[in-house]
């Protein structure tokens, strides 16, 4: 079996799926970062970004909102809902997609964006159908949150469908920004349907029906090609220099923003990141019994791309709290899921793939962790 | 679930069978297999499958050039032992074959194999899932059942005696699929991978109630 | 005759993944993979590893996942030589899987028709569109050219895997079935691009397709398969109802 493989500049491994590490070493990620610092022309971006979404606008689009923000509350969505605002003065409606298990900071967060000053619309599926999914999927493909990345793509396109405004954002592009697969030349730029179904859910809403699911349960996952079709989506990180750092410094100047008030959050070094629903412990748990790599890693991978992490103290943070176990988060995990602890870690167990881990004197153990000598 | 009683059959491979698969499903059901290495092991073991896939002519060499071809005679129709064919195993045991030029068989069931092609109205061999219809009760399928079973040949039999006819399926005409004989069972398709239904049959031919 | 819903599970180095365009992208656990809804398995390793060790763990992860099915089960990968055949067969194969992509591998598909019957073999072609591909160019040979070339001399089935479409959940390739259709009495099976029911219906609508593989690592676990067959059993399509 192919021996995991580190990359030389931020540590992801080659087990992250789509990942492509080249000769050199380095990532498919890394090598789009290096890439990006030489882009100058931010300015040129923008006015393309202006244009975009000028000629986007057509005689009956929303005389009162520019665009939809697909919105968390997080750092991240709302440093691009305030950007469009003060320096493009566009007015979006900010559309949340509900967390699976809402949390006090993801709530304190959104609210202060609409103490600032922003609409927005939150969608809430039935939680009888979604936590259905939750657990098929969690024990099915190791991830709670697949109905969840469609919900979120979902929502966004029937609602900027609905109120008729032609454009949509989200962040940033995962596949190239992390390590992943590029699939032509608009994908950094545009969201399509291709990279909505293979990407970021996997499969096709349509065949989650079952003996419990019918397919009217599944609308608020069911991507509509026609609405679509009336859209465009496009990442904000393709027209503004993108840094999680950056962004969260503009938010906390902004707005009231609360971190993590357990302090670090599970599994990294941070306490700022994806803090608005408490199955992101279990998700981001599960990547690491998947692939190997955590929460912890993924954060400081960012971090050295930006130049401001060296390899020694990712390599630190990476050994003191990649794959740590959500502890403090099963409760409320397992109630919603409707589990028992002991029965979620037999799940998450049935996960491990072989050529990751092994289990050695009674524990689990990466069959090729990161060595100092990787550093 | 699986009988837990264990047993054992005797298996002797015509052509290049499926025995690996065969044995697999066999062991699912806590059924031993002991392959027959020559002549008299036929009428040592209780029970017998024939399973095969290949050709005709080469199976009947073989059968023939090792001694078993009278043996079998014997075990089926004089001692009248349970006996399973299946597809080209289940061939072999009618009159005739005519894959090429004609060629004996082992006799069992009056009758010949002949290519699909040149009987029935289809240019394709008959592979994948048909309907099997019961026309004579057996093996605990009552007459006029219907279930689904998996085909993988182009030859099909031509029963002469249409008492031995227990089964039929229709691929551009009728022809038969279950023959029996005393306990001699000629099964066209193959039980071992037929899922459900298949393991009734395997476990009815064995003479145990399928649970 | 019914139409046959095929998984096919790719195994990469012994662990099981999900391809786009022919290169491996996603590797996962095969605990979940159902055979119970299917009506024939295809396995095929990917690794492009010819040694020895490398196929004899391919015939284990096969025996794992097989261990409680009774079903059709082909393999393929890497059959070069007619004895590459023979440890396939003792992984439990009933059908073997042959790239006759290449004009070069037409013998190889005599001798194996010969040996072990038509109903053995399946013939594989891979294409882009009209084209014949492989994982690293199109040519420009045309599909329905090389199906002519071939004529009689292949497997009962031939399996079009469409380089193209493999991964994108879009939906299979049915305009070359349609071409095939006018030049070819063989029976095709289609791979690459079975996002959801509709693709699959619109396929096994076509005479000349016996069968349709769904390779989608998310596809081959329970729920998804069976549902899929109740509905299009309930229909007028000729899908086992199980």
């Amino acid at each position: 079996m192919k021996r995991m493989q580190y990359c030389k500049g931020c540590f992801m491994p080659s087990t992250r799926p789509r990942m492509v590490i080249n000769e050199s070493g380095f990532c498919n990620g890394c090598v789009y970062n290096k890439a990006r610092k030489e882009i100058t022309d931010w300015d040129h971006r923008k006015s393309e970004l202006i244009e975009i979404i000028r000629s986007n606008r057509r005689g009956d689009s929303n005389p009162v909102y520019d665009c939809v923000i697909g919105w968390s509350g997080g750092k991240d969505s709302s440093a691009v809902a305030l950007t469009l605002k003060k320096e493009l003065g566009l007015n979006p409606l900010l559309v949340t997609f509900a967390p699976l298990i809402p949390t006090i900071e993801g709530e304190v967060n959104r609210k202060s964006m609409l103490n600032h000053g922003f609409d927005s619309i939150l969608i809430t599926p039935s939680l009888k159908i979604s936590r259905y999914l939750s657990k098929r999927f969690l024990i099915e493909r190791g991830d709670p949150k697949v109905h969840w990345n469609a919900g979120i793509n979902a929502a966004t396109i029937n609602v900027a469908a609905a109120y008729k405004i032609p454009t949509v954002f989200y962040s940033e592009h995962g596949e190239s920004e992390y390590g992943g697969r590029v699939l032509n030349d608009m994908s950094t730029m545009e969201r399509s349907l291709d990279e909505i179904l293979e990407n970021q859910i996997g499969d096709d809403p349509r065949n989650w029906i079952d003996n419990f699911v019918s397919q009217p349960d599944l609308e608020p996952y069911i991507i509509n090609e026609d609405n679509m079709s009336q859209l465009r989506i496009l990442y904000f990180a393709h027209f503004f220099p993108w840094d999680v750092v950056n962004n969260l410094n503009l938010v906390e100047s902004e707005v009231e923003f609360m971190r993590n008030r357990r302090g670090r959050t599970y599994g990294t070094f941070t306490d700022f990141d994806s803090l608005d629903d408490v199955m992101d412990d279990l998700y981001y748990y599960m990547q690491y019994i998947k692939f190997g790599f955590g929460r912890c890693l993924r954060d400081c991978a960012r971090q050295i791309q930006r130049g401001r992490m060296t390899r020694q103290e990712a390599y630190s943070y990476i050994n003191d709290f990649d794959g740590e176990l959500p502890k403090e988060s099963l409760e409320s995990i397992c109630s919603y899921l409707q589990i028992s602890e002991e029965r979620l870690i037999e799940i998450v167990d049935l996960h491990r793939r072989p050529d990751v881990w092994d289990f050695l004197n009674g524990e689990w153990q990466l069959v090729a962790p990161l060595k100092t000598e990787e550093i | 679930m699986s009988n837990a009683q264990t047993q054992t059959v005797g298996v002797l491979e015509v052509g290049f069978g499926n025995l690996p698969s065969l044995s697999r499903v066999l062991k699912q059901r806590n059924i031993a297999v002991q392959e027959i290495v020559q002549p008299n092991d036929l009428l040592e073991i209780d029970y017998l499958i024939l399973p095969g896939v290949g050709a005709f002519n080469s199976a009947m060499d073989f059968l023939d050039k090792y001694g078993f071809t009278e043996v079998l005679r014997y075990r089926c129709l004089e001692k009248k032992m349970p006996t399973l064919g299946i597809c080209l195993g289940a061939q072999i045991l009618l009159d005739r074959g005519f894959e090429g030029e004609m060629r004996a068989g082992v006799g069992i069931f009056r009758g010949q194999v002949v290519d699909s092609v040149k009987v029935l109205d289809v240019n394709r061999s008959h592979n994948g899932w048909d309907v099997v219809e019961v026309t004579k009760e057996v093996l605990a399928f009552p007459n006029g059942s219907r279930f689904d079973a998996y085909f993988n040949h182009n030859f099909i039999f031509e029963a002469l005696d249409a008492r031995d006819v227990c089964a039929v399926s229709d691929f551009g005409g009728v022809f038969p699929v279950i023959l029996k004989k005393y306990e001699t069972y000629a099964v066209q398709f193959h039980p071992e991978k037929s899922q459900l239904v298949g393991l009734k049959l395997l476990e009815e031919f064995l003479g145990r109630p399928y649970v | 005759m019914y139409k046959r819903i095929i998984g096919l599970v790719l195994l990469d180095n012994s662990i099981f993944c999900r391809t786009r365009n022919f290169v491996a992208d996603y590797h996962y656990i095969n605990k979940f993979i159902d055979t119970r809804y299917f009506d024939e398995m295809v396995f095929i390793d990917v690794s492009g590893d010819q040694a020895i060790p490398n196929k004899l763990i391919f015939g284990r992860a096969i025996e794992e996942v097989t261990e409680h099915s009774q079903l059709p089960i082909t393999i393929g990968g890497g059959i070069r030589h007619i004895d590459d055949i023979e440890l396939f067969r003792t992984f439990g194969a009933d059908r073997y899987v042959i790239n006759q992509t290449d004009p070069e591998s037409d013998l190889l598909i005599s001798e194996s028709v010969r040996k072990y019957g038509r109903s053995s073999v399946v013939s594989t072609i891979n294409h882009w569109g009209p084209f014949i591909a492989t994982r690293d160019c199109i040519t420009e040979i045309k599909l329905v050219d090389r199906i002519k070339e071939i004529g009689i001399n292949c497997g009962s089935d031939i399996l079009l895997n469409s380089i193209e479409r493999d991964g994108t959940l879009r939906g299979l390739d049915l305009a070359v079935i349609d071409d095939l259709a006018e030049i070819s009495e063989s029976s095709f099976i289609l791979s690459g691009g079975l996002g959801n029911i509709d693709h699959l219906r619109a396929a096994l609508e076509r005479e000349n397709v016996v069968g349709v593989c769904t390779s989608n690592v998310y596809h081959l676990t329970t729920n998804t398969i069976s549902n899929w067959r109740t509905t299009l059993a309930s229909g007028d399509l000729m899908v086992r109802a199980i």
